[in-house]
């Protein structure tokens, strides 16, 4: 019963994992973006080795949660789509690691 | 799966990617062959000065219309910024040091001589330090790691360029040292920019402004 409580206790920050980042797919993005103050759509791409297809759809999923945020730029005249983590964004993806650490140690 | 993310090493990664064109490479080639040209006509022309824009001119140009098309834009954060600043700082006060070292030592181990004297005696030695020391700064700050092998190549060109005059009494005879240099930065570049324009074509369609609605 003990042993059964303590194990429970040790997984218990597994389950406070944000699941959203820990798809790896989006773990890359907003690694990324957590190191860089804003990146562009073909950065991103380039970076992280994913299609368009599948960026747009992992992006998407960020931004509806709130993690990243669009910003439209104009670059030499033209509107230049930017992404970067929004302050929310930052502090789940610091939860995050700091979840997984404790999780591994 | 977080032990695997090393934000230092991302971070990295990502500004390093920014070297991946060769087009720093090449600038600094134009440099050195900007500096050919210089020795070879009049050094001290100021009218040869504008030579030293076309490198410039070059990075601005190639990195806005062959990088950015093809890799996408990224601004790195304030603390990449904040330590560049910190890092110029430091060598600064490191080479104020590093003169004062020099000339306090001659002075020392030769106590006879003036100050005029010490810097003529130990010139060479403030001015290859310094000369070694900067492009060394710039590839530590940058994490420009083929800027070591350019250190070298230009403190070489500036000793063997000095020897030359010095032998010859001919300033355009040490042309050739930069001329080696320069052109060797070159055909680097060169290289690194096939490579890259090879492994980042442009994009087929446009996604530098994909909707992620």
């Amino acid at each position: 019963m003990a042993a059964s409580e303590t194990g429970s206790e040790d997984l218990h920050p597994i389950a406070g994992i944000d699941r959203l980042i820990h798809e790896p797919a989006r773990l890359m993005i907003m690694a990324y973006l957590y190191v860089v103050e804003s990146a562009d759509f073909l950065f991103l791409m380039r970076q992280t080795g994913l299609t368009a297809g599948n960026l747009s759809s992992h992006t998407s999923k960020l931004e509806a949660a709130g993690y990243i945020e669009v910003v439209k730029e104009f670059v030499d005249r033209k509107p230049h789509t930017m992404l970067r983590l929004t302050g929310a964004g930052r502090v789940a993806f610091q939860a995050y690691r700091e979840g997984m650490m404790q999780v591994l140690r | 799966m977080t032990r695997a993310i090393d934000l230092k090493e991302l971070e990295k990664k990502a500004w390093t990617s920014t070297f991946e064109d060769g087009i720093a490479d090449i600038g600094l080639g134009l440099v050195f062959l900007a500096t050919t040209i210089c020795q070879i006509f009049n050094e001290n022309s100021p009218y040869l000065y504008p030579l030293f824009i076309v490198p410039a001119l070059f990075i601005i140009i190639a990195k806005r219309y062959i990088t950015a098309p093809r890799m996408g834009l990224v601004k790195f954060s304030k603390e990449r910024n904040r330590k560049t600043n910190r890092f110029i700082f430091i060598t600064t006060i490191l080479l104020i040091f590093l003169v004062t070292l020099t000339l306090t030592a001659g002075k020392w181990f030769l106590p006879e001589l003036s100050i005029t004297q010490v810097i003529n005696n130990n010139g060479a030695i403030i001015v290859g330090a310094i000369v070694f020391i900067i492009p060394c700064s710039v590839a530590y700050v940058l994490n420009w790691d083929r800027m070591y092998l350019y250190a070298i190549l230009y403190t070489l060109s500036f000793a063997l360029n000095e020897i030359t005059i010095a032998d010859t009494g001919v300033i355009a005879s040490g042309a050739y040292a930069w001329l080696i240099s320069g052109m060797l930065i070159t055909v680097v570049g060169v290289a690194y920019l096939v490579r890259f324009l090879r492994r980042y074509p442009l994009p087929e369609k446009e996604v530098s402004d994909v909707n992620t609605n």
